[in-house]
C-alpha cells in the first residue's frame, strides 16, 4: 500500500547547545508545502577516462540534512522560528521582541510521515520568509540545515500540537511602508501583498573524514522585503529615483525608509518592522485592460545607523516566557 | 558600566559557541555585570526595549514630594 502524503507533520525544539539533541518537539504543526525533512546526498560522476564512454563510478562527498517547508504562523511556533532566525528574544509584559544577533540557536527538527519519524540535530535556520497576498493567511517558509539524522529512534510527542491552533492573518492588522522614512513622501497603507525574508546564508562545515557536516555556520545576514502597493500619485516612486518627492534629477545616494506590517490572530499579533530600508521600484506597467496601478517595491533592510536590528519582530502572545 | 531601567525582563540569545544564554532581570535599575550582558543591554537600548537610567541625582530630585519642593 502506498504511503499517504497528507499524514505529515514537522516539529521544532531548541537545543541548549550543539550536540544535545532534544527527544521531542516543543511545537508540532502541519505544512502547506515542503517535506518532513531534507537530505541532500552530494555526489558526482567520477571524472576519469576508461575503456567505455560512461563514467566508471560516482564520488559521494557529503550528506547534508535539514528542513524546508511552508506553514501557517501559529503564535507559539512562529515565535520560536523567528527567534531561531534572528537570534535574540527579549520577553517582557507578555510580548516577545525578536532582534538580530550574530549567532542563532541550534534546533532539533522533527519530521513525521505516517508512523515514520526522523529528526535532524544541530540545525540552524538558513532562511525564514513571511509572505501574504490580500487577506489570505500569513505563510511562513522556513529552511535550514543541521548535522546528523536520527533515522531509527526519533520520537514525536510534541509539547504543543498546533494542528487545531489558529494562525496569523492580515485581516485586522495594520500595514505601512514609507520609502523615505520621516521625509516628504507619505507612508503607504494600501499594501495588497508582500514578503519579508531573513537569510542567514549558512555554510555547512565539512571536515575530512566525516560524510556529514561537523557544524553549520552563519554567513552575512540579509533582510529583504517586497510590497505591492496601490499608489495615488508618483511621489513615492519619484522620491526613490530623485531623493525627494519633487526631485528633478537622479539622486546619487540611496534613500532609506521604513515598513511595519502587523498580522493578527485573536489577541495575538505579530509585527514585522524595518527601520532602515533602501527601496527600489520599477515604473508600474501600463495595461490596456485598465485598472489600478500597482507599484512593486523591493527593499533591502540594513543595520540602523544607531545600532539595533535590521528587522524587529514583535510577537504579542506565544510562549509565556523567553524562547 | 551603564545602568539601565528595565521592566521584568527575560532575554534568550546564543553565545558565540552556540550555547543558549538566558538572562532574567527584575524590574528596576540594572547594571550589566559582564561584557556579554553589556552588549545585550546596549542592543536592547538601541532597539528601544530598555532605557538608560537617569543619573541618581536627577532621580532623587524627581522623587521629592511636591510640598517639599515648594518649601525649599
Amino acid at each position: 500500500m502506498p504511503l499517504q502524503s497528507a499524514l505529515a507533520q514537522v516539529g521544532i525544539a531548541k537545543q541548549s547547545s550543539k550536540g544535545t539533541a532534544i527527544a521531542n518537539p516543543d511545537y508540532a504543526f502541519g505544512v502547506t508545502d515542503g517535506s518532513i525533512l531534507t537530505v541532500d546526498v552530494q555526489q558526482e560522476a567520477e571524472e576519469r577516462t576508461s575503456a567505455y564512454l560512461a563514467s566508471p563510478g560516482v564520488n559521494r562527498t557529503g550528506v547534508v540534512a535539514g528542513f524546508n517547508f511552508t506553514s501557517r504562523a501559529h503564535a507559539g511556533s512562529v515565535g520560536l522560528l523567528a527567534f531561531a532566525a534572528l537570534g535574540t528574544d527579549t520577553f517582557a509584559t507578555s510580548t516577545h521582541t525578536l532582534t538580530a544577533a550574530t549567532s542563532v540557536p541550534y534546533l532539533t527538527m522533527f519530521g513525521k510521515q505516517g508512523s515514520t519519524i526522523y529528526a535532524v540535530q544541530d540545525c540552524k535556520v538558513d532562511s525564514l520568509e513571511f509572505s501574504w497576498d490580500g487577506n489570505n493567511p500569513l505563510a511562513v517558509a522556513a529552511s535550514g540545515m543541521g548535522t546528523t539524522v536520527n533515522y531509527s529512534t526519533a520520537t514525536f510527542t510534541p509539547g504543543t500540537d498546533d494542528t487545531y491552533a489558529t494562525y496569523m492573518r492580515p485581516a485586522g492588522g495594520t500595514f505601512s511602508v514609507d520609502v523615505d522614512g520621516a521625509s516628504g513622501a507619505t507612508a503607504i497603507s494600501k499594501i495588497v501583498s508582500g514578503s519579508v525574508s531573513i537569510a542567514r546564508n549558512l555554510q555547512e562545515i565539512m571536515v575530512s573524514g566525516a560524510i556529514t557536516p561537523n557544524d553549520v555556520f552563519e554567513g552575512r545576514m540579509d533582510v529583504e522585503c517586497s510590497f505591492d502597493v496601490v499608489i495615488d500619485d508618483w511621489t513615492q516612486w519619484r522620491a526613490i529615483a530623485t531623493g525627494t518627492t519633487s526631485g528633478t534629477s537622479a539622486a546619487p545616494t540611496p534613500l532609506y525608509g521604513t515598513f511595519s506590517c502587523q498580522f493578527t490572530d485573536g489577541t495575538n499579533t505579530i509585527t514585522l518592522a524595518g527601520d532602515r530600508v533602501a527601496f527600489t521600484a520599477d515604473v508600474p506597467a501600463a495595461d490596456p485592460a485598465g485598472g489600478y496601478l500597482t507599484l512593486s517595491l523591493a527593499g533591502l533592510s540594513v543595520m540602523p545607523a544607531a545600532g539595533g536590528s535590521p528587522l524587529t519582530i514583535t510577537l504579542a502572545g506565544g510562549k509565556g516566557s523567553a524562547y | 558600566m551603564t545602568t539601565y531601567t528595565v521592566p521584568d525582563l527575560e532575554v534568550s540569545t546564543t553565545d558565540a559557541d552556540g550555547t543558549a544564554v538566558s538572562l532574567k532581570f527584575k524590574a528596576g535599575d540594572v547594571t550589566p555585570q559582564t561584557e556579554r550582558e553589556a552588549q545585550a543591554f546596549a542592543d536592547l537600548a538601541a532597539a528601544g526595549i530598555i532605557t538608560v537610567a537617569a543619573p541618581a541625582a536627577a532621580k532623587a530630585a524627581k522623587s521629592k514630594p511636591a510640598a517639599a519642593e515648594e518649601t525649599e
